[in-house]
This record gives structure tokens, sequence and C-alpha cells, in this order.
């Protein structure tokens, strides 16, 4: 293992190309996160005459100070964050019941064939958007968050991903705490679940993702703005600000301030919290994408 | 008790008596999925909200003969398909270059920053992306501020038709190809850096090694994702698209998923948008399985 092996040339220049290359590649991703911080920080002069790039021009919190002015996107994180922690447990819990039953052999947990058919069939026939809508709406959810949190609750991706690791652990843990009289309740709640700390983190955080973006449902199902979540709100707002919703005070401030330095900061504002949670699941997903191609 | 022991002819009442809390814990998924995914029967019904949907007559493939004869849906199924293979070709192209160009970088601290930073807009909704994009696309945007320095006149990409197709594809390749590398990540650390040695020892360059050994190395991969893939041809990407289209843009730009949300939920054509769903998840579904059977027939993968 000499890596001072004399480089050919070539290779030197493959290497400078290639560090070039990935520097090039990492700032396309970089930077328009960086304009829009610039936007949303600049004066709304520089920000209309398209002079901003990726440093504040004219430097203000203006745009911030308007949105926290208005109590409807506070609101609308809290109505977020509120789903996300929701969503997140009641996904979870049933994640991990359908999971542990399907690790089970046949012999273990009889018609399992049936069983996992059944729950494989909606994996791939989805009823589509309109046979949902109807569904909640004559399940009395509209303009309820129910409406957001229960349907597709059950992640069949998480379900299988979860199943693998449950089939991974050695099965004499389950037989000999058998032996010891534990039920199947006990062996999922004292054994299997301590077991499975690591990749129930991963889908912790995946599904707390999922929800804190998903936007699309609360357009069909909420008609009530103030049940509207950040990204929902955020989409309504960037495709066409209404100005109805503020008070007299911040309508006066809005007028120094360009929609796209407003825009700038609402999209900074729903970015920060997906910010916060990244350094944690950087930790884990890696380890929650091969889990589940990991075959015995 | 012998565990191993009870395959057999065992009374089924003894057996429930034992395992009846996997039949408890069945409940709550079992539930909830039959709730709310076994409901496909409104395509064949001529719905009327006030009879239910239990209660609206029967009427055959009449929505899916009413679906085939639109004029517009050959160009729609047209657009899902070229807008979704662009992005399915496109994506794994750059994550498997990508991939290739990080594994040779030896330096942890600068590929992990690398890492950190391309994986960041996986994470990202596409209303954030959207909007960051709409604005950066625009005829004013700083896009074509940039590309003006060369002299290139503005490209209106998210308004005109001939552009709106490849700025998806574009778009959705700069959003996920990160992401998409760490699959082949994982596969390259399972080469045995013997070989590296050994080429090396016969003279073989970077390109040569990367070539012979790294790309043989993580081809079942390739391979495997390129079948799991089938399985998405009609995805175009709805949240993207409706995100990012516009009326201008209707004749390129308006996929399955798009054409289903607006017939149905905002003209109220229940059952003739539901026939189309169906129609787009028989087709997903005969693709997936086809899909599963090359990726059982051809390499080590198995979904259950």
């Amino acid at each position: 293992m000499n890596n001072k092996l004399a480089k050919s040339f070539g290779d030197r220049i493959f290497l400078v190309v290639d560090y070039i290359v990935l520097f090039t590649v990492s700032l396309t991703c970089l930077l328009p996160m960086v304009h829009v911080l610039a936007l949303s920080f600049s004066d709304s002069v520089s920000a209309a005459s398209n002079s901003v790039l990726f440093i504040p021009k004219g430097f203000n919190l203006a745009a911030y100070d308007t949105m926290f002015s208005n109590p409807i996107f506070l609101n609308a994180f809290f109505v977020s964050i509120y789903r996300t922690i929701v969503g997140t447990v009641i996904n979870l819990a049933v994640t991990v019941i359908a999971a542990y039953l399907l690790s089970k052999e046949n012999n273990e947990l009889r018609g399992r064939k049936w069983i996992s058919l059944f729950f494989i069939i909606p994996m791939m026939v989805s009823g589509g958007l309109i046979p949902n809508y109807l569904l909640v709406k004559n399940l009395n959810m509209m303009d309820t968050l129910w409406s957001l949190i229960l349907p597709g609750c059950l992640p069949i991706g998480n379900v299988v991903l979860m199943m693998n690791f449950f089939r991974g652990i050695n099965k004499s843990i389950f037989e000999s705490a058998e032996i010891d009289g534990a039920n199947d309740f006990t062996i999922l709640f004292r054994i299997a679940l301590p077991l499975a700390t690591a990749s129930i983190a991963t889908i912790t955080l995946f599904q707390m993702v999922g929800h804190w973006n998903e936007w699309f449902g609360a357009t069909i199902y909420i008609n009530d703005r103030n049940k509207w979540p950040l990204q929902t709100l955020l989409r309504q707002m960037l495709t066409n600000i209404d100005y109805s919703s503020f008070g007299a005070e911040s309508l006066g401030k809005l007028r120094l301030l360009s929609d796209r330095s407003f825009g700038g900061a609402m999209i900074v504002f729903a970015t920060v919290p997906i910010l916060c949670v990244y350094p944690f699941m950087q930790k884990h997903f890696v380890s929650g994408i091969t889990i589940g191609s990991v075959k015995e | 008790m012998n565990i191993t022991q009870n395959h057999g002819r065992q009374g089924f009442a003894a057996y429930l008596r034992r395992r009846w809390q996997l039949y408890a814990m069945l409940l709550i998924p079992a539930f909830v999925v039959l709730l709310f995914n076994y409901v496909l029967t409104i395509a064949f019904k001529d719905f009327n909200p006030g009879e239910g949907i239990v209660g609206s007559p029967w009427v055959g493939l009449k929505w899916f003969k009413t679906a085939m004869a639109m004029p517009d849906f050959t160009s729609i199924v047209w657009n899902t398909f070229i807008i979704a293979v662009g992005k399915i070709v496109c994506g794994q192209i750059a994550a498997i270059i990508f991939a290739l160009l990080l594994n040779e970088v030896a330096n942890p601290v600068y590929k992990r920053i690398v890492q950190t930073v391309t994986y960041f807009p996986h994470f990202l909704s596409w209303v954030i992306i959207g909007g960051i994009f709409t604005d950066m696309l625009s005829t004013t945007g700083i896009l074509n501020q940039f590309l003006g320095i060369f002299g290139i006149k503005p490209i209106f990409f998210l308004g005109s038709n001939q552009w709106f197709q490849p700025t998806m594809v574009i778009l959705e390749t700069w959003k996920e190809f990160g992401w998409g590398a760490i699959v082949y990540l994982a596969a390259m650390t399972n080469i045995s850096p013997d070989l590296y040695e050994a080429a090396a020892m016969d003279g073989a360059g970077r390109l040569k090694s990367i070539w012979h050994i790294t790309l043989p190395g993580i081809s079942s991969i390739i391979v495997m994702l390129c079948v799991l893939n089938i399985g998405n041809i009609l995805n175009a990407g709805f949240d993207q698209i409706l995100v990012m289209y516009n009326p201008a843009v209707y004749r390129t730009g308006d996929v399955l998923d798009t054409f289903i949300y607006r017939q149905g939920l905002l003209d109220a054509q229940y059952s003739l948008s539901t026939a189309i769903g169906l129609f787009k998840s028989v087709i997903g579904l005969a693709l997936t399985l086809t899909a599963n059977y090359l990726a059982t027939r051809f390499t080590n993968y198995r979904v259950f």
C-alpha cells in the first residue's frame, strides 16, 4: 500500500481536473441558495433591478420584519411543526408494527403470504388522486390536519426497510425470549425495537423531512388558510403574494420591499429547519439507504 | 415447548392462543391500508356525489374510451414519457459520473464537504426549489445575465415549449445527482483495493483503472437500478411540474398527473380523471412487475 508510488503525469492532471470539476459542481448546488439568501437581505431597488448576485446590496431586514409581523407565517410554521411531529409518530408506529409482522416466517405468522400480498398490492397499484380526494371528503376529514397525516401514513418503502432490518436480527434472540415466556408484544417492544434504534432513527428523519416538505395535500384538502402548513402557504405566496392578509402597518413596509426579496425571505424561512436537522441526517442516511438493499 | 416443531398440523386454536398478539398487531396497519388503499371502484362507476361511491351505477369501460378519444391524450402520454425517460437517463449518468469522480478523491475532508453540499438539494421541496429557480431562470434572472456575458440572447426557460422539457430534466438531475450517487459509492467501497494496486503495478493510470476496475465493479448495481427504473417511465414528477409549469407550456409540459389534477379537481370530472389515473396505474404496475421479474432474473435483487 504505497500511495507515494510515483504518480504519472497523466494521473496528476486527472486529479487536478477531478478536484476542479467537483468544486464547480458543488458550487452549482450552493450558489442558488446563496443568491436567494442575498436577495432576501437586499433593498427593493437593488433586488428589482437584478443587481444582486451573491452578496446583499443595501443590507436590511425589511423582508423578515414584514414576514414575522404577519401572524400567518408563524402560524403556518407551527402547523408544519405539529403536523411533522404527530405525523411522524403515527407513521413510525404503524410502520414498525407492519414491518415486524412481515419479518416473521410463514410458520410463525400463518397466512403471511396473503398478508404480505395485501400490503404489496397498494404499493404497486395506487388509486390515484381523485379516489383519495373523495375518500378524504367522505370521511369528513376535509379542513382537518388528519387529511394530511392519515392517508399515506404507511409508506411501504419504509416498511420494507424496517422489515429487512428485523430479519437481519439473529433469530435465536427471539427464540430464547419465547422460551422464557415472552409474547410478541414483549418481543417487539423489549427486544426488536431496542436493537433497531439506528434504523428507526433513519426512517424517523426521512419521515420528518417528508412531512415538512409535503405541500400538495393541503392545497386540495384544506381551504382554511390558517390551517395550512408552511410549504403550502409558501407555494401560494410565491405564485401571487396576497396582500389582503397583511395589516395596514406591514403594508406600509411592503412598499419598501420588492416581491423578490420577500419571496427570498420566505424561502429561507422554510429552508432553515431542514438545515438544522441536516447534520443529524447525514450521519444516518447512508446506512439507511444501504440497509434496505442487504439481503441474507 | 419446542418452537421448531410447530409447523405440523397443530390445532389452529392452540396456535392462535399462543400467537394471537401477532394478529392483534395486524389490525392497525391492515385497517389503515384497507381504508386508504382499497378504494378503486370509482373508476368503473358513473360517480354521483349524492349517491356516494357504493351507490353510483357501474359503467364499465366507458370512461377509459372517453379518455382515449380525447385529442390531447396522446401528446400528454408522450410528454410524460419523454420527461420521465430523460430524467432517468440523465439522472443515472450524472450520478455515475459524479460517484466515479468522487471516488478518486483521496482527501477525506474535501470528499465530505462535496458530499454535504451536493446531497442538500435532495432534501428541499419542489416549492422551495421552484421558488428559487422561477426567479433565476426568468428572462432577467441570474442565469440569463450570465449567458448574456457570452452574447447569448435571453432564453425563456420556463415559458417556451422548446425549453420546458430539457429544463425540467436538468433541474431534476441537478437536485438528485448527489443523492443518487450514494448507492454507487457504497458499491465502490466493496471493490477490493488489491485490484487497484495490481493495476497500478502494471502501469495503469487512473482513467484506465476507472474503466477496467471501478466500472465493472459497479456494473451489477447499474443494471439493477436501470431495471428498477423501468417502473418509473410514466412518472414525470408531479410536484416539480405542477410548481413550474404554466398555460404557455401545456403543449410540452402537461403530463398525466397534472392533467388528472386539472381535470379532476379543478373541473370536477371525477370519473374521467380517475379512469386516466387508473390507466397510468395499470401500465405502471405492468412495468414494475416486468422490472421486478427482470431484476430477479438477472441480478440478486428481490423486493419481498
